[in-house]
């Protein structure tokens, strides 16, 4: 009898402090899967840490955040790759997305096969799409040099070499992602409303008009929507580069995600690594904010 | 709209055959590797290319003999499992919270954190694991999918929560029923598509999942795509297997992501995927 009471009681208590009871759980993870671990993180930051030697952190201050900056000849030189591959991916993407969804905001006999097929790259797994294109961008038995050859063609190196490495990898990328520009835009486009068109066709405007004057401006969010999210995205890009291309050849393919990984479990410099790790966060974090201010302000003209 | 007319033959026909190419061009690589998985070493080697030809199933059989394929089928089908389950226990939740006391604050923070690149998280992650004897076991895996499960799980939640009337809750709240009861009685069953659009993302995105298990996963729990970067350092070159390797791997989140399609279409426009 009493038993029942007090278990009603507790029952009562938890229902009126059901505000604080259903997030608890969120909330313990989030701590500590995110805000112990970045503690950590910027302590390490701050250390240095050779994991081969079994020694504990030694804190060094500033200095492994000096020796990116100044010293380490490659960092610099993977910020500019990290942004090259984002950006490089994300105009491709948003191009030839943006060209589908004109292409296929109609109405056609077979629509939904056609997009069936559009997303079998954005499900498939990653790191086996990122091995099947690596086969077949084997410079020697792979068969895109055979197709290159086909339309006159000489044959090309792909991810061989360094000077090609990142064209590759770009183009893996807009194969894999652009497929979702396009479902994104395609859907922008069909919310769009129709009388600002009948009244242009109305006038006599011509299609390119009628494209640059209407179609583009009225799509502004979208477009924006999609460099965000695509954007974002593309900067912490590690299984294709990793799978295709491990950073090479001679470290051409290195962008800041795969640096601090080969930092951090090859060479073994963890305090090194979470430096690198912190600018790199902060790296997107501006980034994004950037982005998330720019698209408040052209939402609200 | 700009809604260019194919009326006449001549455009259908434009129209189509584009089609056809921009199918082909998406498609190549998955015909390229189910063909290739069938061949044997010579035949797979050879150019130009052959249409046709005496398929062999050899490639599987190596895949299934070398590499704890199915230790590892076995370990990426428990985490996938388990994250869903614990994603939703945890997630659910929250966001109704949210949703009904409107803590935007709440939603951002969580927003927030989804922009962190993973790679830098796991740097004090392996640390802590290795620690706390985290690292190489189940739970590892599933608290780091959880990391990128959970904020957009209370994100994409939130709209099915706040569509339900609050009319509906009260009338269960005056018939004595209890605020968590409700949730669980009435609030749940009302977000059912929801609950199945996370699921159809969510196997997606962990059975899909490489840097955390191969980070945080060692010996005992590695996953499929794991196992199949490791094969591919074993069989450099060695074009059928691989192939056999990838088609494997990547064949039950396509079918189970198709045939839930519609939910899958709605998840993505909502904002999740990645």
């Amino acid at each position: 009898m009493t038993k029942t009471r007090f278990s009603e009681r507790l029952l009562d208590v938890l229902d009126r402090q059901i505000r604080w009871l259903f997030p608890m759980p969120a909330i313990l993870v989030a701590g500590g899967l995110f805000v112990y671990p970045f503690i950590r993180l910027v302590w390490l930051s701050f250390c240095r840490w050779q994991l081969t030697t079994g020694a504990s952190p030694e804190f060094a201050g500033l200095a492994n955040f000096i020796q990116a900056f100044t010293q380490d000849t490659h960092f610099w030189r993977s910020v500019w790759l990290t942004l090259y591959f984002a950006f490089g991916s994300v105009i491709g993407q948003f191009l030839i997305g943006f060209a589908l969804a004109l292409l296929l905001n109609r109405e056609f006999r077979g629509e939904s096969v056609f997009r069936t097929f559009l997303l079998f790259p954005i499900i498939a797994t990653p790191v086996s799409m990122s091995l099947v294109w690596s086969m077949l961008m084997n410079p020697m038995m792979g068969h895109l040099n055979y197709y290159l050859s086909l339309i006159g063609l000489g044959p090309s190196p792909w991810a061989s070499d360094s000077a090609t490495v990142m064209p590759s990898l770009i183009m893996v990328e807009i194969w894999h992602w652009s497929p979702m520009t396009m479902l994104i835009l395609l859907a922008g486009l069909k919310s769009l409303p129709k009388d600002p068109f009948e009244a242009a066709v109305v006038d006599g405007a011509s299609r390119l008009q009628i494209f640059y004057k209407i179609t583009l401006p009225l799509m502004q969010p979208y477009i924006v929507l999609v460099f965000i999210l695509r954007l974002v995205h593309s900067l912490k890009v590690f299984d294709k580069i990793y799978v295709i291309a491990g950073g090479g050849p001679n470290r051409a393919s290195e962008t800041l995600n795969l640096m601090v990984y080969h930092q951090a479990f090859q060479a073994l410099n963890y305090g090194y690594a979470s430096a690198l790790g912190i600018v790199m966060l902060f790296m997107i974090l501006i980034i994004s904010i950037t982005l998330f201010r720019y698209r408040q302000r052209s939402w609200s003209y | 709209m700009n809604r260019w007319n194919v009326k006449s033959a001549t455009g259908k026909i434009v129209f189509y055959l584009l089609l056809v190419m921009i199918v082909a061009l998406y498609f190549f690589p998955f015909y390229w590797v189910v063909r290739t998985s069938f061949m044997n070493a010579e035949q797979a080697g050879e150019i130009p290319p052959k249409l046709f030809f005496t398929p062999t199933l050899d490639n599987y059989q190596k895949v299934f003999q070398e590499g704890s394929f199915f230790d590892c089928l076995w370990n990426s089908t428990i985490v996938v499992l388990l994250t869903l389950a614990a994603n939703l226990v945890i997630s659910m939740p929250a966001s109704y919270i949210i949703a009904r006391y409107r803590q935007t604050w709440m939603s951002f923070t969580i927003l927030f954190f989804q922009m962190a690149p993973w790679i830098v998280l796991l740097l004090p992650w392996y640390i802590i694991f290795k620690q706390t004897g985290l690292y190489d076991t189940y739970i590892g895996l599933v608290l780091s999918n959880l990391t990128y499960m959970i904020p957009f799980t209370v994100w994409l939640m939130l709209g099915f929560f706040e569509d339900i009337p609050l009319e509906v809750e009260e009338a269960a709240w005056l018939d004595g029923c209890s605020r968590i009861g409700t949730f669980i009685r009435i609030v749940v069953p009302l977000v059912r598509g929801g609950i199945i659009t996370i699921c159809t993302l969510g196997f997606m995105l962990t059975w899909n999942i490489f840097l955390f298990p191969l980070v945080l996963a060692g010996y005992n729990t590695r996953t499929l795509p794991v196992m199949v970067f490791g094969f591919m350092a074993d069989n450099q070159l060695d074009f059928g297997p691989l192939s056999a390797a990838a088609a494997l791997i990547t064949l039950p989140v396509l079918v189970f992501t198709l045939a839930n399609q519609k939910y899958f279409r709605r998840g993505i426009a909502m904002g999740g995927g990645k």
